[in-house]
C-alpha cells in the first residue's frame, strides 16, 4: 500500500469514490494497520450501508469486523457493523431494548469460544466421565438453540453460527480415538448436532469455522498471547480467511450471485489449439498429466452447472472444428448439451459476451468470464468492467482450484429450480425454435399450452421467493430486496398478501417464476412488489397475474382503488410502461426515479391473455 | 528507517498524522491509544518486522520511544 493510496483514501468524500478506489487498487496482503485505516474510512459512510451486521461472541472478536468490512467494500458492498460487548451475547439477544435489537441487523454472526462456553470441556475434558461429556454436549446445543429462538423473535436477522474447531492435540493424546466418547468425537458430534438442528431453518446457517481454519492451517490460527492479554482468540493471519467466508454469505444474501460462467475453449477446456493440432492433438483425459488436469477442470465446471449456474462458450475458433471435438471426445465431462449458449466464431469476445447475455436474457453483469489468454482478459476488463473476468494461471494443474475458490456463484440454498435450470434453458431454446417456425407471436403463445397457477405463498416457498426477490432485475417494478425473515413476516401478517406464480407449458415445468406482494389494510391496497423471472417475460404471464390482482382486490374484493409504483433502476427500464399497459393511470405522486400509479374500480378491465390457462394450485 | 516504519503504523492505528507523533506520546496523551489499539499496534509491529514480543515486553510499552527500542532490540540493532 503506497503513500499515494493513503493520501487519496483520506480525501475521499463519497462511498462511490471509495468503492472505485478500492476496486482499482491491488490490495494483496494488506497489513493490520492498513486494514484499520481503510476500515475507519468505510465507517464514515455507514449510513448508506447495504447490510447491517452484528458480531456477538464470548471473546474479543473486534479485529474481525475490520477485515469483513474491507473485504466486502472491495466487492462493492458497504457494511455497517455492531460489535456486542464481551460475553454479552445472551443479554443482547434477550433484552428487547438492547443495543443489538436497536441496531436492527440483517445479519448476526455468533462465534463462541469453548474456553468461555465450557471451561470443563476446554480444560478438563479427560477428567470428565462419559455421561458428563454427553450432558455437556446437550447443554451446549440447547443453549445455542434457545439463543437462536430468541434472536429470531427479537430481530429480523439471518443468523450465522460458528461451529467448534476440533482441538489439534486432544488431552488423551493419540489414545483419544479409543476412549469412550473421546474429545475429537465430542467435537464432531457437537458440530453434527448443530448442523442437524438448523438444517431446515432458512434463517440460520452453520458457519464452518472448523473447515475454514483447517484450510488455513490451525498451526498459528490461534494466538494464545493475544488471548491472555486481551481475550483475542484468533491470530491476525486467520482474520482475512474468516472474513472472506463471511463475504460469501453476504454476497448470497444480497443477491449478488452471478448466473453464468463463460469459458474459452483452447487451453481452457482442453490443452492445445484444436485449429492447429487437430482433434488428435488436444489434451484431455487420462494418460497425459495435463489432460488429467483439464479433465478435472471440466468436472468442476460441470458441478457448477449441476448447482444451477448456466454455462456458455466464447471462443475464437472454427465452429465445425469444435463440434468435431465434442462429437469424438464423448469421454469429456462436458458435452454440447451442457452449454446454454455457444458463441464460436472469429468476432471479438466483447461482441460474443454481449450476445451470450442477450441470448440467455440475463444482464452482462451476471457473467463470469474465464480465459487463459492475458490479452483477451485485459481487453474484457477494460471494455466490460461489469463482467467478472478471471485470468487462468499458466499451469493447468491450478485451474480446478481457481474455480473451486470462487465466491461469485455462492447461494445460500440450492432449490429444485437451480438443479433443473439448464434443462429449462434448453426447453427455452426449443421454445424459440418453435417461435421461429410459426412466426406469428400470438399463435406461438397459444401453441405453448401455458398453464399458470397463482396462489398465496406458504413457508415452504420462502427460499425460492427470496431467490426471486434478490435476483430479479429486469421484470421487477420496485426492486425491493426482501430477506427471508421479511418474507416470512409477509406470509404471517394479515395486512400483507404475498402471491406466488407457478408456470408450466408443453415443453416442461418452469416452476415458481413470479411473485407479487400486496399490502391491503382497511383503507387502501397497494402493490408493493411485482416480479417475474426473465425466462418467462413477454408471454402474457404478467398480464394474467395482474388480472388476478384486479379480480381479488377490485372486482371481487372490497376496494375502490389500487395503488402501485414503478421505481426506476438501471435494469428495469423494459417494464417502465407496465402499469400503463395494464390500464393504470399515473398518479400525482412522482419523483425522478419513482412514478406512482392508480387504478380505480370503474376503470378496471380484464385483459385477454391468449393461450394461458389458469389452474388451481397443485 | 525503523523509526519511519514505526511512525507510519502508529499514525494509521491511532488516526494521527505522522507530524503529530512526538517521542513522549503515551497511552494517556494519545486519544485513541486504548487497550484494544495497544494490541493492534503490537500486532502491526510484529507483522511489519517479523518479530514476536513477549507478554512482558508488550505490557512494558509506555511510550513511543520504548516501542522503538523494543523493535531495535529484537532486530539486534542498538
Amino acid at each position: 500500500m503506497d503513500s499515494g493510496f493513503k493520501k487519496s483514501i483520506k480525501q475521499l468524500e463519497t462511498w462511490a469514490a471509495l468503492k472505485e478506489l478500492l476496486q482499482k487498487s491491488s490490495l494483496d496482503s494488506i497489513q493490520a494497520h492498513e486494514v484499520d485505516l481503510i476500515y475507519r474510512v468505510i465507517q464514515k459512510y455507514s449510513e448508506d450501508a447495504a447490510i447491517r451486521i452484528a458480531y456477538l461472541s464470548n471473546h474479543t472478536i473486534d479485529p474481525l469486523p475490520r477485515y469483513t468490512s474491507v473485504a466486502c467494500a472491495r466487492q462493492g458492498i458497504l457494511l455497517s457493523d455492531y460489535v456486542g460487548p464481551f460475553n454479552q451475547y445472551v443479554q443482547d439477544a434477550f433484552n428487547p431494548d438492547s443495543n443489538l435489537v436497536i441496531f436492527n441487523p440483517n445479519v448476526i454472526f455468533l462465534d463462541l469460544s469453548m474456553r468461555e462456553l465450557s471451561p470443563q470441556i476446554y480444560g478438563e475434558f479427560f477428567g470428565l466421565t462419559d455421561v458428563q461429556r454427553r450432558d455437556e454436549l446437550c447443554r451446549i446445543v440447547d443453549h445455542i438453540r434457545d439463543w437462536v429462538t430468541v434472536v429470531k423473535k427479537n430481530t429480523e436477522a439471518t443468523v450465522l453460527i460458528s461451529n467448534f474447531p476440533i482441538p489439534s492435540f486432544p488431552q488423551a493424546g493419540i489414545a483419544d480415538a479409543h476412549s469412550d466418547f473421546g474429545e475429537v468425537e465430542f467435537f464432531y458430534q457437537l458440530n453434527l448436532d448443530l448442523i442437524q438442528t438448523f438444517r431446515n431453518d432458512s434463517r440460520v446457517y452453520m458457519f464452518d469455522l472448523e473447515r475454514i481454519l483447517s484450510y488455513r492451517g490451525k498451526m498459528g490460527a490461534y494466538n494464545p498471547k493475544m488471548y491472555y492479554l486481551g481475550k483475542m482468540e484468533w491470530d491476525e493471519e486467520s482474520l482475512p480467511i474468516i472474513a472472506d467466508e463471511i463475504l460469501r454469505y453476504i454476497w448470497a444474501l444480497k443477491g449478488e450471485t452471478k448466473k453464468c460462467l463463460v469459458v474459452d475453449l483452447d487451453n481452457t477446456l482442453w490443452g492445445g489449439v484444436v485449429g492447429e493440432e487437430g482433434i488428435g492433438g488436444i489434451k484431455i483425459g487420462v494418460g497425459d498429466p495435463e489432460g488429467e488436469a483439464f479433465f478435472e477442470f471440466q468436472q468442476v465446471i460441470r458441478s457448477l452447472k449441476d448447482r444451477g449456474i448456466l454455462l456458455a462458450v466464447c471462443s475464437k475458433n472454427n465452429f465445425n472444428d469444435v463440434m468435431d471435438v465434442f462429437e469424438t471426445r464423448k469421454d469429456m465431462p462436458l458435452g454440447v448439451e451442457d452449454f446454454s449458449s455457444m458463441q464460436i466464431n472469429w468476432e471479438t469476445k466483447c461482441n460474443n459476451l454481449e450476445r451470450i447475455a442477450a441470448d440467455l436474457n440475463i444482464g452482462e453483469d451476471s457473467l463470469v468470464f474465464i480465459d487463459d489468454n492475458p490479452v483477451e482478459c485485459e481487453l474484457i476488463r477494460q471494455t466490460m468492467p461489469h463482467v467478472r473476468t478471471i485470468h487462468l494461471p499458466k499451469d493447468p494443474s491450478k485451474y480446478p482450484g481457481v474455480l473451486r475458490h470462487l465466491f461469485e456463484f455462492e447461494k445460500l440454498l440450492l432449490s429444485d429450480e437451480d438443479r433443473t435450470k439448464t434443462i429449462q434453458y434448453h426447453q427455452n431454446s426449443k421454445r424459440k425454435e418453435y417461435k421461429r417456425e410459426i412466426g406469428d407471436v400470438e399463435r406461438f403463445l397459444e401453441g405453448l399450452g401455458t398453464t399458470l397457477s397463482v396462489f398465496l405463498a406458504k413457508h415452504n416457498h420462502i427460499p425460492r421467493i427470496h431467490q426471486l426477490f434478490s435476483k430479479t432485475n429486469q421484470f421487477n417494478l420496485t426492486t425491493k430486496r426482501y430477506g427471508p425473515s421479511e418474507i416470512e413476516a409477509f406470509i404471517e401478517d394479515e395486512a400483507w398478501f404475498l402471491y406466488a406464480a407457478n408456470v408450466a407449458d408443453n415443453f416442461g415445468a418452469l416452476g415458481l417464476v413470479g411473485a407479487y406482494l400486496v399490502r391491503a389494510d382497511s383503507e387502501a391496497v397497494v402493490i408493493d412488489s411485482f416480479l417475474l423471472s426473465c425466462r418467462v417475460m413477454g408471454r402474457g404471464i404478467e398480464t394474467a397475474m395482474m388480472n388476478q390482482i384486479k379480480k381479488d382486490f377490485l372486482l371481487e374484493g372490497k376496494y375502490q382503488e389500487i395503488g402501485a409504483e414503478y421505481r426506476k433502476t438501471k435494469k428495469n427500464i423494459p417494464v417502465a410502461g407496465f402499469y400503463e399497459q395494464q390500464g393504470f393511470a399515473p398518479s400525482e405522486f412522482s419523483s425522478s426515479d419513482i412514478q406512482g400509479y392508480q387504478l380505480s374500480l370503474n376503470k378496471v378491465e380484464i385483459i385477454d391473455c391468449p393461450g394461458i390457462q389458469l389452474t388451481e394450485v397443485g | 528507517m525503523i523509526n519511519e516504519k514505526v511512525n507510519k503504523i502508529l499514525a494509521d492505528i491511532l488516526d494521527l498524522e505522522t507530524e503529530q507523533l512526538s517521542d513522549d506520546l503515551t497511552p494517556d496523551t494519545a486519544e485513541n491509544w486504548d487497550s484494544m489499539n495497544h494490541l493492534r499496534l503490537v500486532t502491526a509491529i510484529e507483522q511489519e518486522f517479523s518479530i514476536s514480543l513477549s507478554m512482558e515486553e508488550i505490557q512494558s510499552i509506555q511510550n513511543i520511544s520504548k516501542l522503538r527500542d523494543l523493535v531495535k532490540q529484537h532486530l539486534q540493532i542498538s
